[in-house]
């Protein structure tokens, strides 16, 4: 019978070494194309890069790999908001890569906690390139913090004390071309790559469209009325969302520093939905004096409801007043922490 | 003509073995199917690895500096960081660390896709120096290696990182699925109570495998969890795995890395200083050079935890005594070199001032 590879002459004995080592050959061969079929149609592409999700134990440090329904993917999945740059060769992200309160320390590890305590909703990220320059980029950061409360607090809290102001939302300034500003419940950061000022000029540029995207709605700004006026620092009211001093109870806080009698203080406000839940917060305040420290006075004047406490080397006084709990914090002695509570508690209206 | 028919024994014989044959090959291919590409991966319940103590080789006088600060003006980075790795043996400079053939991975603060002149990764400028000195040291080989969380592509080419570690001949080594290792930071688990966090974790450990030396280069920044980002909390950016669950117990953390890690020497980059807003800023108002000092700043240390008090203090402007790592890390290490282990980690940099052990350099 005729083969491809026909012998001339047929081999009248193979011997078994020959034989196992035939087998051998066939079977690794085999076993080697089964292994890499079976590997190519399933198994992860080799530029899926190690990041996020592991715990102790597991074999590498990957499990969130690139590919259908991974985190990576996630990321970029969802509507781009961006608009038009506005600017001569300026184009808009070709992708919008979205961030929730759970992976936004992807994006600023490290920072996301702060912003988690404003209670951010959402991050989207994009990045507007030069037609042509690829080096030169502007990166927007645009996070809804869900309250304008939120926004206007985690903006503040950034802001340096001398930026320079912008007519961009409902506030805005410029440093080092960059552009941040607050508007509505969102807050919206605009990084050039470079220092150079004519990107800073396209970066105003794309704030401002991006700002007319964005719906306006003032806080409540009860704030600034019951904070008193006198005295208060400049540009110094901030808010705090969560963990206020690091106390787990007091939450929604407005602070602002105060010259007083030579000195500095920071006074505090915080506005509660009813007068019992004001209270509530109140007793809170008392009793963690009483477990990292102790009260150390007591408002003789029975009209007001003032405490002062001293706990890990620090006092505070504290007072409740209808639905307001209020009061200075970190003062330097009990002196100023009496007179300055007092004072607080007498100029808010009942 | 030979007559070819099988018999059927043959027919047997040759039917059996083709069917053993495949039943073979099966099992060859189940055995080799790897379908997540970890099979070369070490896994916890292997024997853990333990990193190397990169200083144990170093031959080091006691008489020479732990810390040497070179301050300058910002036109000549190469000056700077002479002056400030020179500083620490006059003689032989970076030949005290560096020996002919070394193959040197620097670590780098990468950690995020920020342009250069934010000050939230290391100056590529003070990279480029710090490898040429390797090079000069006769380097064999020199890496650039760090695991930020987002995409590292991204963060090692926007913050110039990758331009000048191709432009001065150096590997940039970036995280893939085969080049993390479970290592055993401690042989048992990590007790919270007594500050710790890391029993066996997952690293990124192919650039420290390949290493001979090992050189930490931080940028100096504000941290908005930790107090700041120098030179000990830079060895986070190896760890792999969900390592933001270790923002709950930082300090324990930081300090553990300390522990962990004992580098040839570190270098802290305090030519652009985060103030505020760290660890990623966003604002050039963030940043200023040299901080506290108000000019560039390089600090070189055999002593990873003064050079971070130091750092602290006049960088940073801040008091070490109140920053629990510094404080955590020295206990940690002093446990450490309690059973002979050779290294340093002193939180009281005036002590080393006292005993005239810190170089300075105004250029």
């Amino acid at each position: 019978m005729p083969t491809l590879f026909a012998r001339r002459y047929r081999r009248a004995y193979v011997g078994p070494l020959e034989k196992a080592l035939g087998v051998l050959i066939f079977v690794a061969l085999a076993a080697l194309v089964a292994a890499f079929v079976g590997q190519f149609l399933t198994g992860p592409r080799p530029s899926a890069i190690a990041q996020g999700s592991m715990e102790p134990g597991e074999a590498a440090g990957v499990t969130a790999i690139a590919g259908k329904g991974s985190a990576a993917d996630a990321e970029t999945a969802g509507p781009n908001p961006f608009p038009d740059a506005g600017a001569a060769d300026w184009k808009a992200p070709a992708q919008a890569s979205h961030y929730t309160p759970d992976n936004l320390y992807m994006k600023i590890d490290g920072r996301a906690d702060l912003y988690l305590q404003y209670h951010v909703v959402a991050m989207t990220f994009g990045t507007y390139a030069h037609a042509s320059d690829p080096q030169r980029t502007i990166d927007v950061y645009w996070y809804d913090l869900g309250q304008p409360d939120n926004a206007q607090g985690i903006y503040r809290t950034e802001a340096p004390p001398d930026a320079t102001a912008v007519p961009v939302g409902r506030q805005g300034y410029q440093g080092g071309g960059a552009v941040f500003f607050v508007k509505g419940s969102h807050y919206v950061q605009v990084l050039p790559t470079g220092p150079d000022e004519s990107d800073g000029a396209a970066a105003l540029t794309i704030a401002g469209k991006i700002a007319q995207l964005i719906q306006d709605a003032a806080g409540d700004e009860w704030a600034p009325k019951v904070l008193p006026a006198k005295g208060r620092v400049e540009g110094s009211i901030e808010f705090a969302a969560s963990d206020v001093f690091d106390l787990d109870f007091l939450a929604n806080v407005y602070t602002a520093d105060y010259e007083h009698e030579g000195g500095r203080i920071k006074l505090f406000i915080h506005r509660a939905e009813n007068d019992a839940a004001a209270a509530a917060v109140f007793e809170k305040y008392k009793e963690f004096f009483g477990e990292f420290g102790k009260i150390i006075w007591t408002d003789p004047d029975t009209s007001r409801c003032i405490v002062a406490g001293e706990a890990s080397d620090v006092i505070d006084a504290v007072f409740v007043k209808g639905r307001y709990l209020g009061g200075v914090s970190a003062a330097d002695d009990l002196e100023t922490a009496k007179k300055a509570a007092r004072e607080f508690y007498d100029a808010i209206a009942p | 003509m030979t007559d070819t028919r099988l018999t059927r024994r043959e027919l047997l014989q040759r039917g059996a073995g083709a069917v053993i044959a495949a039943g073979l090959a099966a099992a060859g291919g189940y055995a080799l199917y790897d379908p997540k590409g970890n099979r070369g991966l070490r896994t916890a319940n292997d024997a853990a690895l333990k990193l190397k103590n990169y200083f144990a080789d170093i031959d080091f006088p006691a008489s020479s500096p732990r810390l040497s600060i070179a301050t300058g003006g910002p036109e000549s980075m190469e000056k700077l960081v002479r002056a400030a790795i020179g500083g620490l043996d006059p003689s032989q400079g970076i030949k005290r660390f560096i020996a002919k053939g070394d193959v040197v991975l620097i670590k780098p603060n990468v950690g995020f896709d920020r342009a250069p002149h934010l000050g939230a990764t290391t100056n590529p400028e003070v990279l480029r120096w710090t490898i040429r000195l390797c090079n000069e040291a006769g380097a064999g080989r020199v890496i650039i290696a760090d695991n930020p969380i987002e995409s590292p592509d991204a963060c090692f080419s926007k913050s110039g990182i990758k331009e000048i570690a191709d432009a001065e001949g150096a590997k940039v080594m970036l995280p893939a699925e085969n080049t993390f290792a479970t290592l055993a930071i401690r042989d048992r688990a990590p007790d919270p109570t007594r500050g710790e966090a890391l029993g066996r974790w997952q690293l990124f450990h192919r650039p420290l495998a390949d290493a001979t030396k090992v050189i930490g280069l931080a940028p100096i920044k504000d941290h908005n969890l930790c107090g700041a980002s120098m030179n000990l909390k830079n060895w986070y950016g190896l760890l792999g795995g969900r390592r933001n669950q270790f923002h709950q117990a930082i300090h324990n953390i930081i300090s553990d890395l300390g522990l962990m890690m004992s580098p040839t020497l570190v270098i802290a980059d305090g030519t652009r200083v985060m103030m505020r807003n760290g660890p990623t800023g966003g604002r050039t108002t963030d940043v200023k050079p040299g901080g506290e000092i108000g000019r560039p700043t390089i600090v070189a240390s055999v002593d990873p935890v003064a050079c971070d008090a130091w750092c602290y203090q006049h960088l940073l402007g801040r008091d070490p005594a109140k920053l629990a790592y510094l404080e955590m890390a020295q206990r940690k290490i002093a446990e450490q070199t309690a059973t002979g282990v050779k290294r340093l980690g002193e939180r009281d940099w005036q002590a080393y001032e006292r005993a005239g052990l810190i170089a300075k350099a105004v250029l």
